[in-house]
């Protein structure tokens, strides 16, 4: 009789709706960065660089959602067990640092035309920092811890300490003084660029949930794979004692 | 003199381990450099908090077209390399997935063989 071996089952996760999801977002982010370069205005003071904000806010809020996922499903998996869960919270993680690095690299762009200067001691900026290298610490540990229970507790507790970060970062301009825009909030941007704006805001976040389920996917695929490893060993260590 | 072979696994841990810390490097090089070159820096133009469209044909005195290309080809090169990282991922667990099958199969046959 031939024993079944348990799986995620999961290397479908997500199904046909990733196929409509990345057309979505091929669809949306085309309009997107159309509306950005056309259909906007150009900005009075800082000229064209300032089109630079049309990726680069929606790329900071689907970092929050990356790292959020994290710390939700961290909680789940600390809570449950669940495998599925520290996958999920894996795939947040790591979709948090994509999209924060293409914040942390895009800013100083931005801040070099607008400020005169590639970086400042911003407090929104240095928070950010923190907040990313934080959870490129949660990566590495990951990488190097393996997949053992250990490792999978001590990034899912990392995971949930570094979402308590956010809240600094929103309010850092508001209670530092710092150097950061805040037109979305107090209505300072202009029809058309808000237009644009959510156009691509929308883009970006259908982009990250299309990432976030083809991470998960291949996140379960490779817990399967482990899986399958340890049931191969099994069966050679059933093999080796039949024959001796 | 011959050099030691790693094992995949560890060389995935190095990989990795390299790739942490030229992330950390670039990431930490970015203070270092905004302090290098403070110069420019225009305390003026910080008063500014919204945004405001051009009504006339005003155009900038300082171009900054470069910079805003350069910001784009960063966002699509990160999220274009992390979707070709993220599909060689995906293939490799399958292969490795198919293989293994495979083998258990195997395995599961010849445990089953003496007995039948």
């Amino acid at each position: 009789m031939k024993l079944t071996i348990p799986t995620l089952h999961t290397s479908e996760a997500g199904g046909e709706w990733v196929t409509w999801l990345a057309i979505a977002t091929a669809v949306t982010l085309t309009a997107g960065v159309g509306m950005a370069f056309f259909y906007a205005p150009e900005e009075a003071t800082m000229g064209v660089v300032q089109r630079i904000f049309y990726f680069h806010v929606p790329s900071a809020i689907v970092t929050y959602a990356g790292f959020l996922t994290c710390a939700t499903a961290s909680v789940a998996y600390l809570v449950t067990g669940s495998r599925k869960a520290d996958v999920v919270a894996r795939a947040g993680a790591e979709l948090g640092v994509l999209f924060c690095t293409a914040v942390l690299l895009s800013g100083p762009i931005w801040a070099r035309k607008a400020w005169g200067t590639w970086w400042t001691g911003e407090p929104r900026l240095l928070l950010t920092l923190v907040m990313c290298l934080i959870f490129v610490a949660y990566l590495v540990v990951r990488q190097m811890g393996g997949r053992s229970e250990m490792t999978r507790r001590i990034c899912a507790v990392l995971g949930i300490l570094g979402v308590a970060d956010i809240p600094l970062v929103r309010v850092a301009v508001q209670r530092w003084r710092g150097n950061h825009p805040r037109v979305l909030r107090e209505g300072g941007i202009a029809p058309e660029m808000a237009h644009a704006f959510t156009v691509m805001l929308l883009g970006v976040g259908l982009m990250f949930l299309t990432l976030l389920l083809l991470r998960i996917r291949a996140g379960l695929l490779e817990e399967d794979v482990e899986t399958w490893h340890l049931q191969l060993s099994a069966r050679r260590a059933t093999l080796d004692d039949r024959r001796s | 003199m011959r050099r030691r072979r790693l094992d995949p696994a560890a060389r995935q841990r190095r990989h990795a381990l390299g790739g942490g810390l030229v992330l950390l490097a670039l990431l930490m090089a970015a203070p270092a450099l905004g302090a290098a070159d403070g110069s420019g820096y225009d305390r003026d133009a910080l008063s500014e908090r919204g945004f405001v469209a051009v009504e006339s044909g005003r155009q900038e005195s300082v171009p900054g077209g470069v910079f805003m290309l350069a910001g784009y080809i960063v966002f699509v090169g990160l999220l274009t390399g992390y979707v070709a990282r993220l599909s060689s991922k995906h293939a490799a667990a399958q292969a490795e997935l198919a293989a293994l099958r495979r083998a258990v199969e195997d395995l599961d046959d010849r445990i089953a063989g003496p007995r039948s």
